[in-house]
């Protein structure tokens, strides 16, 4: 099978589903939560989604390969304590409570110490965020007492932690601007590049300032299809604010390639504040931070940026920030790309996830599809009369 | 999936000269529906009527690209991101789909192609967009036309990336669900004929030519891939003759061309082939055109040199192509593909040609492939295993219930079957059979009749048309009937006798499993019965479970009540009746299928260790049967020899109620009375049922009398609830120290004696050791 990339339509917050060829799974960040229209009504089940994409194991467990946390906010772990699997396999609970499923296990997590001391400082963390930290912990401890590690315990310590916290972890640890390509202990066609956590700052202040912008895991995924090693690109930042992207832009200027991308997922739920210093709703000019957008620009030819956010409108709202949008779109005029919202496709009533194909020649974003009779919510067509025989 | 054409040697018809065609009344809803579907491109052309009543309507779709391949405006793969389609809507639209074409350019070297159509001179490309028939697809959604065109989209997308299947799957074989016919041949078969080196041969085939309205359509069979012909005049002669049947059908010689080893077909081609010139080119395609032009002129000399005098010859050809890795859902690389040439010999003879040569425009159509009828393609039909081999079914009784259950097990790929029936089949039986009475053959037996047909179901089966009480009279019948792989043995005879025989041969270890099959007032009633592992419960004890259950369940306690009406003598002839039950054949299916059911399921493993008794009922609707389950534990067996040896079989439930009493009284004896069934021709006590000793009894260390309170009413009831099936047997008592029977014990026998008129009465006695038994055995002592 083609790799492929599924957004989910979350609302504000992010899900993000890579399938490689062989069918080993990443999850980036989740919110399970129900998508909901102005009314309170569910327009989207996130959870029952996400399990329909999952491989079971031989156990029937629901799985992932590896899940990655980009940042410790809720609405980027929401469920995870709920729907998620944590502590030792041996704990593994095969009799769920009635009316619930079987959880689903993380046979590695990638976690940044660095991301969690820097998050922590502004705000008291979330009780999934909590559990993440706990569970990413217990591995790190069964890494040092055993130095190996076997599915279910797998962990990848994504950037240095301070003070030389994470100097011992050795094979665990992946640093900034290292690459690496086995998840879940295996190599696949798929290479990894760790441009943030921007490491520990020497001038407090700075070090303030990252931790004031939504220091987040920035990954830059290189995908191998078919004999074409750079078939796609796949630039995710999580949350990180402008600050984060002027300091990699400061880093990467004179090699912008670790920074290029076929498919983008906007900072922040296309917020402003991945691209400006100023406020989009009090600001009476809130001007472009040139050095954030050009971290932000490297797209290549006919590249897609996606917002994983509720549909984006032209008012004050930020995130998802309309200003934003026109920078994206204005960057992606000369490429010739094209922009997705999650919440707007196919349409704000009934949003479904955004899955592109990843081919030789690019990512391929998803068909056109008819949904309805008469531009009705509910379509005929979503309704099928199941097949008799005669 | 593909459309079926007209013949296509039919010219297609002319509009009237001067009239324009009307246009189809639904045509502006499919524009409509076209126009709003948002990967369809603003211009659609209008609606342009066609000469056959439909319409067409050529649009231009958005297909995804790939983000390197958007400036292009085409991917790799040659698909564009703006593809013309051209859709035609049959006559027949809403109710058949219409048929879409690509653009007669579009790369063909993709899978999901359907068969090429060709329009107005050009070849065009019909995607497969649906695994099944478009024509549902139509119907299933609320909006099928848009539905169809999602998934044309997502066809052309995939199309795109190269993404229309996943190599893993293996090799996805030509697409051709709807051919013109279809030829059954066995599979492996025909592959074993294939030798590394390029080659051909030619096999005997009856054709069958079947006309819908203006279509054709050949189906292809009778054919031995073992037995491979020399192609010479003599053969064709005794060949291609007009078959004996009431539908016309032909013999003729089957062309099979396969290529050297080496040559490997690993380009997806969809079916283009029209004519015989298409057939050579695609014969070249897979490595084998020399072989199959050869076989062609090898077949031409010898019709040249028959007395066969013709010009139009039906030769099936099935072209072989080696495919880079196995098919899919198949362990084998070797894709066959299968054709109908309407060969037609060329006009101009000249004198003294030695060969009848034929024309490259003779027409030659795709035909499909069907497996064989082999018990398993029948199992895999059926969702079931693969049950060809896995063991004996002996089936007793080939009348209305056991002639269904039988067909119903054979079609789902069982068998070899052992049958067994000693009656003819009457003409009155046709009004409740599986079969249907053949006019011109009185007498047939039953069951060398109902092997005839199960055999064409690809299963084995022996018939014995003998009475199955004498069959047990004779070793070497028994021995040949019951083999050691015998699954099943399925009692359908309807008889008590047979029953009665069953019981008792069931002790020497016949089979694994025993299942009994019975209707009951005309239909009222159903009754399975299936025996426990070991034959333990075995057929008698479920029986008396079946009775004893009329003791508790007033629902079918009443419907099974003894009446002279329920068997009656039909007449069936002058002068001559027939002791049955009356029922319409429906009825007996309702019954029968689910007895095939749980009978097929026994047969794929599903069965336990304790014997199974179900009961069927009729409700008032007289179409809806309600089965309840009774599962029975293991039957505890004495035997006591007085002067014969007589079987003492204690059902699970009474063992259970002796137990629990004799050790709520643990110091001092106690008792009860036995119920049970008495079967004096086999030496055989079934006892279903305890009631407790009545409140006048007296229980001490060393003795128990048994009261009389109530006890008389009691064993009445039990008496009249089932005809008296289940009656008063013996007594029992415990000694709760352990001992034979005491001197008081053979005096209350005495006793008993007196009273019972000739039946034997039973002493029944429970120790910590085991059960003892005393008897008298009434009038055979």
């Amino acid at each position: 099978m083609k790799p492929t990339i599924t957004f989910f339509p979350v609302g504000n917050g992010d899900m993000t589903l890579i399938k490689l060829g062989d069918k080993t799974t990443i999850l980036a960040d989740i919110n399970l939560c129900s998508s909901t229209d102005q009314d309170g009504n569910q327009i989207f089940d996130a959870t029952a989604a996400l399990r329909e994409n999952l491989e079971t194991d031989a156990h029937d467990r629901p799985y992932v390969d590896a899940f990655l946390l980009t940042h410790p906010d809720q609405d980027h772990c929401r469920g995870l304590k709920q729907h998620f699997h944590l502590g030792p396999m041996s704990d593994y609970n095969f009799d769920p409570p009635e009316g619930k499923e079987l959880k689903i296990v993380m046979r590695e997590i990638w976690s940044s110490p660095m991301i969690f001391r820097r998050a922590s400082k502004n705000h008291p963390l979330c009780e999934d965020a909590r559990a993440f930290n706990t569970e990413a912990r217990r591995r790190v401890k069964v890494f040092r007492e055993c130095s190996t590690l076997s599915q279910g315990d797998r962990i990848l310590i994504i950037g240095k932690d301070e003070n030389g916290k994470t100097d011992d972890l050795g094979s665990i640890l992946i640093k900034v601007d290292e690459v690496f390509s086995k998840i879940n202990g295996t190599a696949n066609d798929v290479s990894i590049r760790v441009l943030a956590p921007i490491p520990v700052q020497e001038v407090s202040e700075e070090e303030e300032r990252l931790s004031k912008n939504y220091s987040s895991v920035i990954l830059q995924y290189t995908f191998s299809v078919a004999g074409q090693d750079d078939a796609c690109l796949f630039l995710s930042g999580g949350d990180a604010g402008v600050y984060i992207w002027e300091k990699l832009w400061d880093r990467k200027r004179a090699k912008t390639d670790d920074l290029k991308y076929d498919l983008l997922l906007t900072p922040h739920h296309c917020s402003w504040h991945a691209l400006s210093h100023d406020s989009w709703s009090q600001s009476k000019n809130p001007a472009i931070s040139q050095d954030a957008r050009s971290a932000l620009s490297q797209g290549g030819e006919c590249a897609f940026v996606v917002s994983s956010s509720k549909p984006i409108q032209n008012d004050k709202n930020d995130p998802p920030c309309w200003g934003a949008k026109q920078e994206y779109l204005s960057i992606l005029s000369s490429v010739e790309g094209q922009f997705f919202c999650t919440g707007e496709r196919p349409n704000q009533e009934a949003p479904e996830p955004m899955v592109f194909k990843i081919s030789a020649q690019g990512p391929q974003p998803p068909t056109k599809q008819s949904t309805s009779v008469g531009g009705a919510a509910v379509g005929a067509g979503s309704t099928r009369e199941p097949l008799h025989h005669g | 999936m593909a459309k079926k054409k007209t013949k296509p040697r039919k010219k297609t018809q002319k509009k009237k000269s001067g009239s324009k065609p009307d246009l189809h009344p639904e045509a502006e809803y499919a524009f409509k529906t076209i126009q709003s579907h948002p990967a369809v491109f603003d211009r659609v052309n209008p609606p342009r009527p066609l000469n056959n009543g439909g319409f067409e309507i050529d649009l231009e779709m958005e297909v995804p690209m790939p983000a390197r391949a958007m400036r292009g405006g085409a991917s790799w793969t040659g698909v564009r991101a703006k593809e013309p389609i051209l859709l035609l809507f049959p006559r027949t639209y809403p109710f058949n789909a219409p048929t879409i074409l690509l653009r007669p350019d579009f790369n063909q070297s993709f899978p999901h192609i359907n068969p090429i159509v060709r329009v107005k001179g050009q070849s065009r490309i019909s995607p497969c967009v649906y695994d099944g028939p478009i024509d549902e697809l139509l119907h299933q959604t609320g909006d099928g036309l848009s539905e169809i065109l999602n998934r044309l989209v997502d066809w052309l997308g995939k199309a795109a990336i190269n993404d229309l299947i996943e190599d893993s799957q293996g090799w996805e074989p030509i697409r051709r669900d709807e051919t013109f016919g279809w030829v059954v041949y066995e599979l492996s078969g025909l592959r074993k004929c294939v030798l590394d080196k390029s080659g051909a041969l030619a096999f005997r085939c009856d054709i069958r030519e079947l006309k819908n309205y203006d279509s054709l359509s050949y189906f292809v069979g009778g054919i031995d891939c073992q037995q491979p012909q020399s192609i010479s005049p003599f053969v064709i002669d005794n060949t291609f003759t007009k078959r004996n049947s009431e539908w016309p059908a032909y013999g003729s010689l089957m062309l099979f061309v396969w290529p050297d080893k080496e040559q490997i077909a690993d380009q997806y081609i969809p079916e283009n082939v029209h004519n015989l010139l298409g057939l050579y080119d695609k014969a070249r395609a897979f490595g084998c055109e020399k072989k199959l032009k050869s076989i062609f002129v090898e077949l031409g000399i010898s019709l040249k040199r028959s007395y066969l005098k013709r010009s139009v010859f039906y030769i099936p050809v099935i072209l072989c192509a080696r495919r880079p890795c196995k098919l899919i859902n198949d362990d084998e690389s070797l894709e066959l593909i299968p054709y109908m040439a309407v060969c037609h010999a060329e006009e101009r003879f000249q004198y003294g040609e030695t060969a009848i040569k034929f024309r490259e425009d003779s027409t030659v159509l795709p035909l499909g492939h069907r497996h064989a009828v082999t018990g398993k393609l029948l199992g895999q039909m059926s969702g079931g295993m693969d049950a060809s081999g896995k063991g004996t079914i002996v089936h007793i009784g080939c009348g209305s219930v056991g002639s269904k259950i039988a067909m119903h097990l054979a079609r789902a790929g069982h068998g070899p079957f052992q049958l067994i029936d000693n009656s003819a089949f009457s003409p009155h039986n046709a009004a409740r059979h599986a079969l249907i009475p053949i006019p011109d053959i009185p007498g047939l037996p039953k069951a060398l009749f109902l092997a005839e047909y199960i055999k064409k179901l690809g299963a084995d089966a022996e018939p014995h048309m003998k009475d199955f009480t004498e069959i047990c009279q004779q070793s070497e019948d028994l021995k040949k009937i019951f083999q050691d792989d015998t699954r099943l043995v399925i009692d359908s005879t309807g008889s008590i006798a047979v029953r009665e025989l069953l019981a008792d041969l069931s002790s020497g270890k016949i089979c694994e499993r025993l299942l009994h099959a019975a209707l009951y007032q005309g239909g009222e009633t159903g009754l399975m019965a299936i025996e426990g592992g070991n034959q333990n419960p075995n057929l008698s004890d479920l029986i008396a479970l079946f009775h004893d259950q009329r003791v508790e369940k007033r629902d079918f306690g009443a419907t099974l009540q003894y009446s002279s009406d329920t068997m009656s003598r039909q007449d069936v002839g002058l002068g001559c009746g027939s002791h049955t039950m009356v029922m319409p054949d429906a009825r007996v299916s309702l019954y029968s299928a689910a007895m095939a059911e749980r009978a097929r399921q026994i047969l794929e493993g599903n069965a336990d260790q304790n014997g199974e008794l179900w009961i069927g009922m009729l409700d008032s609707s007289g179409f809806q049967v309600s089965w309840q389950k009774f599962k029975l534990g293991q039957t505890g067996i004495l035997k006591v020899k007085v002067k014969n040896e007589w079987k003492i079989r204690i059902l699970e439930n009474a063992l259970n109620q002796i137990e629990k009493e004799a050790e709520a009284y643990n110091d001092i004896e106690t008792g009860g009375v036995l119920i049970g069934k008495i079967s004096l021709s086999r030496r055989c006590i079934t006892i279903s049922r305890v009631i407790e000793a009545p409140p006048d009894s007296v229980r001490t260390r060393c003795s128990f009398v048994l009261g009389t309170e109530g006890l008389v009413a009691e064993v009445n009831e039990v008496r009249k609830k089932t005809d008296g099936y289940l009656n008063y047997v013996g007594t029992w008592h415990s000694h709760p120290k352990g001992g034979d029977a005491s001197a008081v014990d053979w005096d209350c026998l005495a006793q008993m004696k007196k009273i019972r008129f000739g039946a034997p009465a039973l002493g029944l006695i429970w120790t910590p050791e085991g059960y003892k038994a005393i008897l008298d055995e009434g009038k055979l002592a």
